[in-house]
């Protein structure tokens, strides 16, 4: 065989070679990237379960009435305190 | 020409003759030792491999949803972290980093320290721990810990601070607290159903852990599938229950506020759909926190309302008037003499609360008249008495869907004396818990069926299907004519609402219905009743023409300085209770058209 085929098989084979590598080093990403898939989804299904709880709590109804409670208190203090601030400007405009 | 081997030639075929020989000698020494490799460790081998090679990861299933009957989540998982901390190896590191013992305990101290402020835990608590087990390689300090103890923890700075760890477990977690805790239950640390609902139906609820196999690297990382890659997570199927989790709040704020006013022990409401038997609240006092049950001592988880048979006093009267009514043992224009507060039955004596003479049937149970309902009863075969009580279903479980339920005391007629009829006839001399008597209130009110209550609407699995799903009422017998449900739903039942002005239970949106009742609590352990233990209950439901909702509540051993009655420490609570929930159903308020009905009536 002539050294110019020598060189040609021997590149082949490198080139052969190369891609096996290539291959098995794909092949490993993949499955390297598969588990993390799986792990994100075992992590995902847990943060859903903990939205879903706590959710749940908001919605819970006596959560609603202690928050329509602390909105009340509120809405009634706020209304307070424009009285006292109606009163005064009213007395100062009648000083 | 033969020429004689050279010295060095023949050196060279001795010695690889030599090698050869040592070689072949060794051979059979080799095979033996790979035959007792693989015969004698094998097995041990290839699993040393195995576990080398390969690591499991758990791919955790989820344990079904428990949801209201509006679809709230009631019982979810969550993956809260516990702490733990192997002390074995924490000991160890101290060891090899500190080998002065005093040095050891001071660092041993700094450690405790610092991870009890980190979790919001008393040092000493934290190294009593330590101390106690540390030949432990999981010593749990804290769990369900939350965001903020969790990233204090995982970034721990120590020269133990690998000997502490997170783990990711999922937790049954109750969103709704202690809210509706004696129906749901909960479950113990592997999972399993323990109490309520969580107990009755955790084979379905369940679900198995999948397991997913990897081949790994020297450093534990996962590189590939393995062959045999494991098996998928099964999730468990939900259940939905008959329950609304906004009625049950009314029921245990009133409930609450009735306990509270009138000091009492304890106490049970619960809230009936009388056309379908669906239970839409089931509350008991004291009650526990589903997500900390351990915290609360074991009495405080028991659902009073199914399994502690009472004796019903007065609230009992309208089961056994309305059989001698349809048995025509009475009729509605009699008029019975009450003997004005005191007669004796069989030798006897037998009193009333509200002293009165002569009484229609109307009137027996409006003033809550033993006497008169005595002599009704005292009218009537035992046998008969009997088969009426039967039928309204005392004496046997409900079946309601809840573990442990009772089916109350109702001895067998031929163990009665001639007096257990009339005793009987006022809720005496037997003992039935508050589920019996709201779904034997609900044969009354709603045309005179026995329904078998239930508190569990349906099952589904995990992806959603519908498995079994109960909508309508399930029949248990006919117990009542209609004509004689009808009578006492809008006539004799409501006047006890409507009649009586003293400590008034009358709504003013809605019509309502009721019976009081008056129990004094027996001796647990010998005949005889305690003195100033009283259980003081209200029977309800509302509107009177067509009734949605059945309500109950049982107050037991209020103050009796604060009040007693069952008018007085009950009622109150089932008129709040009928109201708001009515309300919250969309039911329209019918008072007012009720009053005009009745001035049109008096119309010529």
């Amino acid at each position: 065989m002539k050294p110019a085929r020598w060189a040609g098989a021997i590149v082949v084979m490198l080139a052969l070679a190369l891609a096996v590598v290539h291959l098995r080093t794909e092949q490993a990403r993949c499955a390297a990237r598969m588990l993390k898939s799986e792990g994100d989804r075992i992590a995902l299904r847990g943060e859903l379960w903990e939205l879903q709880a706590s959710v749940a709590r908001l919605k819970s109804p006596v959560e609603i009435h202690d928050r329509l409670r602390r909105l009340r208190e509120l809405a009634a203090a706020k209304a307070e305190d424009s009285t006292v601030s109606d009163t005064n400007t009213l007395t100062l405009t009648h000083r | 020409m033969h020429t004689a081997p050279r010295p060095v030639d023949a050196l060279r075929r001795r010695t690889g003759l030599a090698v050869l020989a040592g070689l072949m000698l060794l051979l059979p020494a080799v095979a033996g030792r790979m035959a007792y490799l693989l015969h004698e460790e094998g097995d041990r081998l290839r699993a040393f491999a195995e576990k080398q090679q390969h690591k499991q990861l758990v791919l955790p299933a989820r344990r079904g949803g428990i949801f209201d009957n509006r679809g709230r989540l009631l019982a979810g998982t969550e993956r809260k972290p516990d702490v733990f901390v192997d002390a074995r190896r924490l000991f160890e590191i101290l060891e090899e980093k500190f080998p002065a013992p005093r040095e050891q305990a001071q660092k041993l101290a700094e450690f405790a320290a610092a991870t009890a402020i980190r979790l919001n835990l008393p040092q000493a608590e934290v190294l009593g721990k330590l101390q106690s087990k540390a030949n432990s390689r999981f010593v749990v300090l804290k769990t369900r810990i939350d965001d903020a103890e969790a990233e204090a923890i995982e970034a721990f700075d120590h020269e133990a601070a690998e000997a502490i760890s997170l783990t990711h477990n999922p937790l049954r977690s109750y969103p709704l607290g202690s809210s509706m805790a004696h129906v749901i239950g909960f479950v113990g640390r592997e999972g399993k159903g323990l109490e309520g609902v969580e107990k009755a139906l955790d084979d379905h609820l369940h679900g198995t852990d999948g397991v997913r196999r990897t081949l790994c690297t020297v450093s534990r990382g996962s590189l590939d599938f393995a062959e045999d890659s494991g098996r998928e997570p099964v999730d468990g199927g939900h259940v939905v229950l008959t329950l609304d989790a906004e009625i049950q709040r009314i029921a245990e704020e009133q409930l609450r506020l009735a306990v509270e006013k009138f000091e009492a022990k304890s106490a049970v409401a619960l809230v009936m759909d009388p056309n379908t038997g669906d239970v839409l609240a089931m509350a008991s006092l004291p009650t526990y926190d589903l997500n900390d049950p351990n915290a609360y001592p074991v009495d405080a988880r028991r659902n009073r309302a199914v399994t502690d048979p009472v004796e019903p006093g007065s609230c009992f009267k309208p089961f056994v008037a309305s059989g001698a009514l349809q048995e025509r043992f009475v009729n509605l224009k009699e008029s019975i003499d009450c003997h004005h507060g005191l007669h004796f039955f069989r030798g006897r004596k037998v009193r009333d609360t509200h002293p009165q003479g002569w009484l229609d049937l109307k009137g027996i149970i409006v003033h809550s008249s033993n006497i008169g309902m005595g002599t009704i009863a005292d009218r009537m075969p035992a046998s008969l008495v009997e088969r009426l009580v039967r039928d309204f279903g005392y004496g046997q479980r409900t079946d309601v869907g809840c573990p442990g339920e009772s089916a109350g005391i109702l001895k067998p007629v031929k163990e009665w004396s001639g007096y257990s009829p009339i005793s009987i006839s006022f809720g005496q001399e037997l003992a039935v818990t508050p589920v019996q008597l709201i779904t034997a209130l609900s044969a009354i009110v709603n045309g005179g069926e026995l329904l078998k209550p239930r508190i569990v609407r349906g099952r589904l699995a995990a992806d959603g299907r519908t498995l079994d799903w109960h909508d309508g009422p399930e029949v248990v017998r006919r117990v009542l004519r209609k004509d004689i449900s009808e009578v006492f739903t809008t006539q004799i039942l409501p006047s006890v609402v409507d009649d009586v002005t003293e400590g008034s239970l009358k709504s003013e949106k809605y019509t309502t219905l009721g019976k009081t009742g008056t129990a004094q609590v027996p001796y647990p352990n010998r005949p005889g009743y305690e003195p100033g233990a009283y259980v003081g209950s209200f029977l309800g439901a509302g509107p009177v023409s067509d009734p949605k909702l059945t309500c109950i509540v049982m107050v037991r051993k209020p103050n009796p300085a604060k009040g007693y009655y069952g008018r007085t420490v009950a009622g109150p609570a089932v008129k709040a209770i009928l109201e708001q929930s009515l309300e919250y159903l969309g039911v329209p308020p019918d008072r007012a058209l009720a009053a005009v009905r009745t001035v049109d009536a008096g119309r010529p």
